[in-house]
């Protein structure tokens, strides 16, 4: 038959109690709050990390080249650009001034006397 | 020796003469004005020493200054009505309409030609003065005529325009004069006739009206010409509108 005879540390006893108690995780949970941000920043950090380095084993794994698709560039046709047999009488009448007098009519004096 | 001196200097006067004469009316125009304002301004300062000196001396350099630029002034005036004429007769239209105008522009020069050689008889202050209260009444007409020969000179290039236009369209008439013609063509040609008509009824109108009925005063400044810039700019607007509707004919139907 066993003995029943265990020796209990009793400050292992206390610390047990404070584990049980929820008192050590309060103590953490005071420690970490005012660094909250930095845990939040480093935990989307290594979400991203990981992300890309899935990514990337996934795409080392496929052996199909994607390439952007061919931009179709099309050249404009040359016309032969018309002209009118009207063409310099327009460039006439639109370049004729309608000012008058044209020549300016010079002054002269018709009562030179002394 | 005593007659050859004479001779060899009315030679040089004739050579230089010719010389003046074979160069364009334009140039001419703007030697002779070029010579009465340079007269004139000489005989202003003299005329001034005069007034305040009135001696017989100044009194005979006046007049003979007066005399230079009475001839300058009426030598310039008749360079500028030949001028004028050139620039009407250089666009080949011989229009009716501008005979009268032609026709006042020659007297104009005749009158300045005459008038320049009477002004140089004149020997005394009361000469002159004769002569410029003659002058001033006498020139009215001659002088008006510079303004009738602007107007007639626009008219003229108008008129070069319309007829360059009939020209250029009978070249291509028989191309587009076929059977079948789309209906677009057959409208835009029945147009044509309509707006030549009418740029040819506002050139006669304002052609009648260049010289007016009354003529008693001289004309001054550029207030005259504002109603003919109006018709002006009217007729070129409508020759504009023709030209735009016969580019449209040769390029969509005479070039295909």
């Amino acid at each position: 038959m066993p003995s029943s005879n265990i020796k209990i540390n009793p400050e292992a006893l206390e610390i047990y109690h404070k584990i049980k108690s929820g008192e050590y995780l309060r103590l953490l949970l005071n420690k970490i709050r005012p660094l909250k941000w930095y845990f939040i920043g480093a935990t989307i950090l290594i979400f991203l990390l990981t992300a890309i380095s899935v990514g990337r084993s996934l795409s080392s794994k496929t052996t199909q080249k994607i390439t952007p698709p061919v931009i179709d560039i099309t050249t404009p046709t040359s016309v032969p650009q018309k002209t009118s047999v009207f063409g310099q009488l327009k460039r006439n009448i639109q370049s004729f001034s309608t000012a008058l007098p044209d020549p300016a009519i010079p002054l002269f004096d018709n009562n030179i006397s002394l | 020796m005593k007659k050859t001196l004479p001779a060899l200097l009315l030679f040089i006067f004739i050579s230089l003469s010719s010389t003046s004469a074979s160069a364009d009316s334009k140039s001419d125009y703007e030697y002779q004005l070029s010579q009465y304002r340079r007269s004139y301004t000489e005989f202003t300062q003299l005329k001034r020493d005069y007034l305040q000196n009135r001696t017989l001396d100044n009194q005979q350099k006046s007049i003979i200054i007066a005399k230079q630029a009475l001839l300058a002034r009426d030598l310039a005036k008749a360079a500028y009505a030949r001028y004028l004429t050139d620039l009407i007769t250089q666009h080949n239209t011989n229009y009716v309409g501008f005979e009268s105008t032609l026709t006042r522009l020659s007297s104009a020069v005749s009158f300045y030609t005459l008038n320049s050689t009477r002004s140089q008889a004149i020997a005394t202050p009361a000469d002159l003065k004769t002569f410029s209260d003659e002058y001033v009444l006498a020139s009215i007409i001659p002088d008006r005529s510079f303004y009738y020969g602007q107007e007639a000179a626009k008219l003229a290039q108008l008129i070069r325009f319309h007829l360059d236009a009939q020209k250029i369209f009978d070249s291509i008439r028989p191309k587009i004069t076929q059977d079948g013609q789309p209906i677009p063509l057959k409208a835009r040609l029945q147009e044509i006739p309509i707006l030549a008509e009418e740029i040819n009824q506002k050139i006669a109108t304002q052609a009648a009206l260049i010289i007016p009925k009354v003529e008693e005063k001289p004309i001054s400044g550029n207030d005259y010409f504002s109603e003919k810039i109006k018709t002006l700019t009217q007729i070129r607007s409508l020759q504009t509108e023709l030209v735009d509707l016969l580019v449209d004919i040769d390029l969509n139907y005479a070039q295909l």
